[in-house]
């Protein structure tokens, strides 16, 4: 599935990020975002989302543009992993459980044996799923919010710094997985060079700052 | 009835109690005199006004002289609840005050018609007092609970924005905070209920002792009224949150920042 992101000019709490910023990434391409701390890397993800409303430009799903009537709809096309995930608070296994339990995602079939394997992938205990989410250290909530973003299943993927907490196994890991998945958009923000190695292209928003 | 008045001379005594708490004041130099004094002349100028006004509506004991009387005490509730929460006026005012109305008159117009078996369901006797004591308790109640919500929201937006992408409606999105809302906003009423008698006589059940009735008759008004103040916080939060979120959130299902009267981003 395609995003197209068309001459985008973002501001948050009043700092100008990027302008004029135009990104297509086509169907099944896999992206790096780069840039320096605090260029709009993360934000650009929340625009895509709809969580933050450009100054300008345009965000489009599928040749779908973004608006107050298709917002939600484009979302379902979408799994998002945040930087330092926030898991709430609750066990583990309710919490991957959670989007399952929404109307929007009725269609998809809760699988304990898909939580199963992808936790044997990413090298968790199964006894995990029994514990708080706020026990968990932060590579293992980080693999944690992987691991609901891939079972959501969503023809896009955003992959925000998912390798910031994570140890060069679970990074390889995450990567072997991210190259397995044929056919699906995945926008990466990551400095790891497991990552950027194997991005299709990497993307240097910097450049669209205001003076450079 | 055989109730015992105060008079005159018998109030102004009672302000002679004023002297021990301003002792110890001024004893331990704690610098409130000048706010106790104040707080002393306003509630007296305040209840002698309320009390001269209630004479007159309780002599003309018009139904729509007490509506008015009940809608105005709703309305100056609705400017103090929003003062309490910490959100702008023009996104919380209609909301709430349609939910403190249906907080207040479904339970009290029950407490008048079905408990009490009135055929004046607007008679200033019972519509004035009941309804005061049923708002006192929601007004309490919605500051807690319409704060809690939107501040959770608001410090945890990282965790609500990620149900949101994770396919919630917002209705599904905003369920965790309202079951946390609806139980803080509860507890101080289910905590009253529970330990009521044992703590405290409630101000009501003591009120209908002094006027002169039997005390199983007290306690039979204090059991309705508390279920009937629990039935009106319970509609009044429940109601206060879901006609406020059509206001406070945008179409995209984000919270809108300025909604509060300090609107520093407090995430991202």
């Amino acid at each position: 599935m395609e995003i197209l992101i068309d001459n985008l000019t973002l501001r948050y709490d009043g700092h100008l990020l990027f302008e004029n910023l135009s990104i297509r990434a086509l169907s099944g391409q896999k992206l790096c975002i780069a840039g320096p701390s605090g260029c709009g890397k993360s934000s650009l993800f929340r625009a895509v989302l709809g969580f933050i409303r450009p100054q300008q430009g345009t965000i489009s799903i599928a040749g779908q543009p973004m608006n107050d009537k298709s917002v939600w709809h484009l979302r379902r096309h979408i799994a998002y992993v945040t930087q330092e995930p926030d898991l709430g608070q609750e066990v583990v296994l309710d919490r991957i459980r959670r989007p399952f339990d929404y109307k929007t995602n009725a269609h998809l079939a809760w699988s304990p044996q898909a939580v199963k394997g992808y936790f044997e992938r990413f090298k968790l205990s199964p006894k995990l799923l029994q514990k708080q989410t706020t026990d968990l250290s932060g590579g293992e909530k980080q693999r944690v919010a992987i691991i609901i973003g891939l079972l959501l299943n969503r023809p896009i993927l955003l992959l925000d710094e998912p390798a910031s907490a994570l140890d060069k196994e679970s990074r390889q890991i995450l990567k072997n997985t991210l190259c397995q998945l044929s056919g699906k958009t995945v926008l990466v923000v990551s400095h790891d060079e497991v990552l950027l190695d194997n991005a299709d292209a990497v993307i240097d928003i910097a450049v669209f700052r205001r003076g450079l | 009835m055989n109730i015992t008045s105060i008079s005159v001379w018998g109030l102004a005594a009672g302000y002679g109690l004023f002297i021990i708490p301003l002792a110890i004041l001024l004893w331990v130099r704690v610098p409130l005199i000048g706010t106790m004094l104040i707080g002393a002349v306003r509630m007296t100028v305040q209840l002698l006004l309320v009390g001269f006004y209630l004479q007159i509506v309780f002599t003309l004991n018009k139904p729509w002289l007490n509506a008015l009387w009940v809608g105005l005490m709703i309305l100056v509730a609705d400017i103090s609840v929003i003062r309490g929460t910490g959100i702008r006026f023009g996104r919380l005012a209609w909301p709430l005050f349609v939910a403190l109305l249906a907080g207040t008159a479904v339970p009290l117009l029950y407490f008048v018609d079905v408990i009490l078996q009135k055929s004046n369901l607007l008679d200033a006797r019972f519509v004035i007092p009941i309804g005061g004591m049923i708002l006192g308790n929601c007004l309490r109640a919605d500051i807690i609970g319409i704060r809690r919500f939107y501040q959770s929201i608001r410090q945890g937006e990282k965790a609500f924005c990620q149900q949101l992408a994770d396919g919630a409606t917002l209705a599904e999105a905003v369920r965790p905070y309202l079951r946390s809302a609806l139980h803080e906003a509860f507890s101080p009423t289910l905590a009253s209920m529970a330990t009521i008698g044992l703590v405290s006589l409630p101000g009501m059940m003591t009120g209908v002792i002094l006027g002169g009735s039997e005390p199983m008759t007290a306690i039979f008004y204090q059991i309705a009224i508390m279920i009937a103040i629990f039935t009106g916080t319970a509609i009044t939060v429940w109601l206060a949150v879901e006609l406020s979120r059509k206001t406070c959130f945008d179409a995209f299902g984000v919270l809108n920042r300025h909604i509060f009267t300090d609107n520093a981003p407090q995430g991202r």
